[in-house]
């Protein structure tokens, strides 16, 4: 059965990408526009993998990762920051608040395929 | 309102607005802070609080008035930045938008001619060159099976022809016996004539000798008339023996060159056709590797318009920028107008306003400290894992 992936971004440009690169990959991918977006579908479904922007309106990637990990289906659920932000600060913001990884953008489709397959398989 | 106030304000505008300045887009906001320096400097002339006298012969327009005069000019282009910038930002998130569906198709359609390649060049099970070759291995010894036949046909065909030689020789043997038979029953005649003679001049006597003899003539005439028969049916015999022979010496030879021709132009058409698979095989490997390439190009150029969601984030990041300019004018315009209206500043209002400016200033400076875009090219190499 095909993985499924949370895909969150206000980019519309962005989540199209990530989409296309992981559903050209066999994997399932349900996007989200904003954090808010994000905790919602996560709790309609629960997903293999959540790949989150950290700068978004209403919600931004460091609450929902937080507001996630505060859910028990979401404990040991990878969850993966995809964001223009790259400063050891925010990185070791994202770590202490439950992140598995973090991706800077602009990404490279393959190089994203390759840690996805990484941490799910 | 204070000199030393103003230029600060105006000089703390300017540095902040240097710090935006990233193209010739804004240049006409440097226009508007020069424009703000020779407000400035009008007013550094003219250190009146309001309604300033005639600084030179030719204008006596105080500053304040000035820079009311000029608020509204400078909101409209502050507004009207703030409305570019948020068009470009649509603008480019429109046309990335498309050009990723572009790129996604291409991706979706090179795939699809990967496959087709594939499934070209390979069968579920084994490796489609190879069946091809197998196949053609097995038509070149089915031919080579045929050929063998037909060969062998022209071989028994000569045979054929040898053993029809003998029997012609055995019917030219018979046509000899034949005239020896011809020949004993000449004698024969010549003797049944002889005895007839004899029993004639024997007279009464012989008249029964001359019956055996007649008989005699008679059985010569008919062995004579059978072997005559016998030579003619056995002649006809001998022409169609010679006309058979002919005839499979000939298709023998037919037999032998078609075959050994056919032979030769199916060997070629074979190899032209291995010939032929080896370069479609070929092709395919080359065609997969374009495809390859195409994807890593089709890749990198996704990574480039990623650019979208990293200068929309500057951009906005900008818009911030500019609503602060337009804030800290605001209140610029405000003590101006005041003073304008005879209502003179304090110094120590002026200094109020001069604390809200340099805290809006601060806040700014906080916001572009938060700035989350530090990239400065397209270049995709960070990736951490916790």
């Amino acid at each position: 059965m095909a993985k499924t992936v949370l895909s969150v971004d206000d980019s519309g440009s962005i989540r199209q990408m990530v989409s296309f690169t992981l559903k050209s990959a066999g994997y399932t991918v349900i996007e989200a526009v904003d954090g808010q977006d994000g905790l919602d579908k996560a709790k309609q479904k629960t997903v293999d993998l959540v790949l989150t922007d950290q700068n978004m309106p209403r919600m931004d990637g460091l609450t929902l990762i937080k507001s996630l990990r505060a859910m028990p289906s979401y404990r040991t659920v990878p969850i993966l920051m995809l964001t223009t932000e790259s400063g050891d600060a925010m990185k070791s913001q994202g770590k202490a608040a439950g992140a598995t990884g973090w991706i800077v953008k602009p990404f490279d489709p393959q190089k994203l395929l390759e840690v996805v397959k990484k941490v799910i398989g | 309102m204070p000199i030393v106030i103003i230029i600060v304000m105006i000089a703390m505008m300017l540095q902040w607005l240097a710090g935006s300045l990233v193209s010739g887009y804004w240049v006409w906001l440097i226009h508007g802070g020069v424009t703000l320096l020779a407000v400035a400097a009008v007013y550094l002339r003219c250190p009146k609080p309001v309604a300033c006298i005639a600084i030179d012969n030719r204008s006596t327009l105080g500053a304040d008035s000035l820079l009311v005069k000029t608020h509204e000019e400078f909101s409209a282009h502050f507004n009207g930045a703030n409305q570019d910038l948020l068009q470009v930002q649509t603008l480019i998130g429109d046309a990335i938008d498309k050009l990723l569906g572009s790129f996604a198709g291409m991706q979706q359609l090179i795939e699809e001619q990967r496959a087709i390649g594939n499934e070209v060049l390979l069968s579920p099970d084994e490796d489609q060159d190879q069946a091809m070759a197998s196949q053609l291995a097995e038509t070149a010894e089915t031919l080579k099976m045929l050929v063998g036949s037909i060969v062998n046909n022209s071989k028994a065909g000569v045979e054929l022809v040898e053993k029809m030689e003998i029997v012609n020789a055995q019917v030219i043997g018979i046509l000899d016996v034949l005239g020896e038979i011809d020949a004993i029953s000449k004698q024969t005649n010549l003797l049944s004539l002889n005895a007839a003679i004899e029993a004639a001049r024997a007279g009464e006597s012989g008249r029964g000798f001359a019956v055996v003899a007649d008989e005699v003539r008679k059985l010569s005439a008919r062995a004579s008339h059978f072997s005559s028969q016998i030579r003619n049916n056995i002649r006809q015999v001998h022409i169609a023996v010679e006309e058979t022979e002919v005839f499979i010496s000939k298709m023998a030879s037919l037999d032998m060159m078609f075959a050994l021709e056919s032979k030769a132009k199916l060997d070629n058409s074979l190899m032209k056709v291995q010939l032929l698979n080896q370069k479609m095989s070929q092709a395919v490997v080359k065609q997969n590797e374009i495809s390859a390439r195409v994807d890593r190009v089709v890749g990198s150029a996704v990574t480039s318009l990623q650019f979208q969601d990293i200068a929309g984030q500057l951009l906005g990041h900008s818009r911030l920028r500019l609503d602060t300019l337009q804030e800290a004018w605001q209140k610029i315009e405000t003590l101006a107008k005041r003073e304008q209206e005879g209502t003179p500043v304090m110094a120590d209002e002026a200094d109020l306003v001069s604390l809200q400016i340099s805290e809006l200033f601060a806040k700014g400076e906080q916001v572009s400290a938060r700035n989350p875009v530090r990239q400065d090219k397209m270049e995709s190499d960070e990736i951490e894992l916790f």
